[in-house]
């Protein structure tokens, strides 16, 4: 329930979300490169990525993921655990804000076929968002 | 579906060396109880069982009664488990679940500091209280219809007008437990009934063991520790598992709406340093648990609206403020026998119960994003 109370619209945060397809299950991905970075809307803040992901048909799909360090509580823990996550499946090392951490995660992503679980989910306001469940990473097997 | 059995169930049996699956109360000196909580099983051994009568399903309880080792849970086991070995409780993730959910023709309703009138929460009118409860306070469909009632751990020990009790009802068909819980939650958000919808999960104890008591005996007598009560009616229920959903949808977007207009969101900081200056998490309900609960106490029924308030106000309020402010609300809009229910006692462990668990979760942030940000900015 404590969670639950928190499940506020939070005002000015970015509709992106609202065309999305369903996306469920585990994708192969990469960060799109220069698009992980810091964002604030005055009463959210944290960072958001475009991930490029290797649809079941093989075709390239962009989808932006949005993490949250400060709002909700309950968002805050999840996107931290679904970072945390990502930090730990490809090795990279801790580093101060998102900007470098999106750099960190393509570096060490590099050479390794990363796996995105991911699920579709209507957010409070009835709009579809992306989250990510668990990253885990498999070595590629061709260049 | 599976086959149909009226009463298809887990047994639990502990594994780890020393461990029990019941509390201990103690009486003081001083006449005070102390409760010492579950211990934390991590091994179990389970044995499906299946009975087809109430007096069978009876007769189980009452060896369970007395087995300190023993629960049940509401699941199955996955397939080809090996039962011969001791596993752990795990359902939610379904790569290593060791018990999956599956439709049941039953259900257990376990009534937490239910009101009933006075003399019944007496251990010696268990029986009374639960056919009051069947009778008056849950819906037509279980009026008069037959089940088994045994005593919780604090059966007996909560005042004259308190219940607590587990009532077992057979459903005429199995009904998928996320479905029986749906209902619970409705019955519980429309109705204002204490019915804990926890334990309808796959491997969620359902505890039946009697507590071990020291310094005092257990107060329900052994005969009364699972009770076949006859229904003129039925023997089973049939349940109509929709029933609150209009209602309750209607509650919560209610409270929703409440809750967006009375809570505000504190300005992002823009640099921050983790973990050593930052308080997580950065979100302050600023605004107005007591606007919220002004608006839905009462409108929106009482336990759902004092949950939602009370965990806003766990994260910006005083406890005394708190107590002072819902305790007078609750005089002038809930009569007698729900400022019972919702009395001191329960507020006061309502928000502490947010407030550890927020604690916790806090803490898990911090962590995290330690291990993330390696506790620089994050900005």
């Amino acid at each position: 329930v404590a969670s639950e109370i928190a499940d506020i619209a939070p005002e000015g945060a970015e509709l992106d979300g609202s065309i999305l397809p369903t996306i469920n299950g585990e994708f192969a991905g990469e960060i799109v490169a220069g698009a992980f970075g810091p964002f604030n809307t005055g009463r959210v803040g944290g960072g958001s990525c475009v991930l490029r992901l290797e649809m079941r048909d093989g075709s390239p799909f962009d989808v932006r993921l949005k993490f949250l360090t400060s709002g909700p509580p309950h968002i805050v823990l999840r996107d931290a655990r679904a970072l945390a996550a990502w930090v730990e499946a490809v090795g990279a090392p801790p580093t101060a804000g998102f900007t470098a951490l999106g750099e960190n995660l393509w570096i060490a992503g590099c050479g390794k076929r990363v796996l995105f679980d991911l699920r579709t989910h209507e957010d409070h306001r009835g709009l579809s968002e992306v989250i990510i469940v668990n990253v885990r990473v498999e070595r590629k097997t061709h260049a | 579906m599976p086959d149909r059995t009226d009463y298809a169930f887990m047994v639990c049996t502990v594994a780890d060396l020393g461990k029990t699956a019941v509390k201990t109360i103690t009486r003081g000196v001083d006449g005070s109880l102390t409760k010492k909580d579950y211990d934390l099983v991590v091994r179990w051994k389970f044995s499906p069982t299946a009975v087809e009568s109430h007096e069978a399903m009876a007769a189980q309880l009452r060896g369970l009664a007395l087995d300190r080792r023993k629960m049940v849970v509401m699941g199955e086991h996955v397939a080809n488990l090996d039962l011969g070995k001791p596993h752990l409780r795990r359902w939610a993730d379904s790569a290593h679940a060791t018990l999956r959910a599956t439709p049941r023709g039953w259900i257990a309703l376990d009534l937490d500091d239910v009101v009933v009138p006075p003399g019944m929460g007496k251990p010696g009118r268990l029986i009374d209280a639960a056919v009051h409860v069947r009778d008056k306070l849950l819906p037509t469909e279980f009026v008069e219809t037959q089940m088994i009632v045994t005593p919780t751990s604090q059966s007996g020990l909560r005042g004259d007008d308190v219940g607590r009790m587990r009532l077992w009802f057979a459903l005429d068909r199995a009904v998928p437990l996320a479905d029986l819980k749906r209902w619970v939650v409705g019955l519980r958000k429309v109705n204002d009934l204490p019915v804990d919808p926890s334990v309808i999960q796959a491997g969620q104890p359902i505890y039946t063991g009697r507590p071990v008591f020291v310094g005092m005996a257990d107060p329900i007598s052994p005969d009364m520790h699972a009770v076949v009560v006859p229904g003129f009616c039925a023997d089973t229920v049939t349940l109509d598992v929709s029933a609150f959903d209009a209602q309750a949808a209607v509650i919560d977007r209610a409270i929703k709406q409440a809750t967006r207009a009375a809570v505000t969101y504190a300005p992002h900081t823009a640099v921050t340093h983790v973990p050593a200056t930052v308080t997580y998490p950065r979100y302050v309900a600023g605004g107005d648990w007591r606007r919220l609960l002004d608006m839905t106490l009462g409108v929106n029924g009482f336990f759902a609206p004092l949950t939602q308030a009370l965990g806003l106000a766990a994260r910006t309020a005083a406890m005394i403020d708190i107590l002072s402010f819902a305790e007078a609300l609750l005089a002038e809009r809930a009569d007698s026998g729900r400022r019972l229910q919702y009395n001191a006692a329960w507020i006061r462990r309502t928000v502490e119960r947010f407030r550890q668990a927020d604690e916790r979760s806090q803490a898990e942030i911090r962590s995290l994003h330690a291990r993330i940000f390696g506790g620089q900015s994050n900005g």
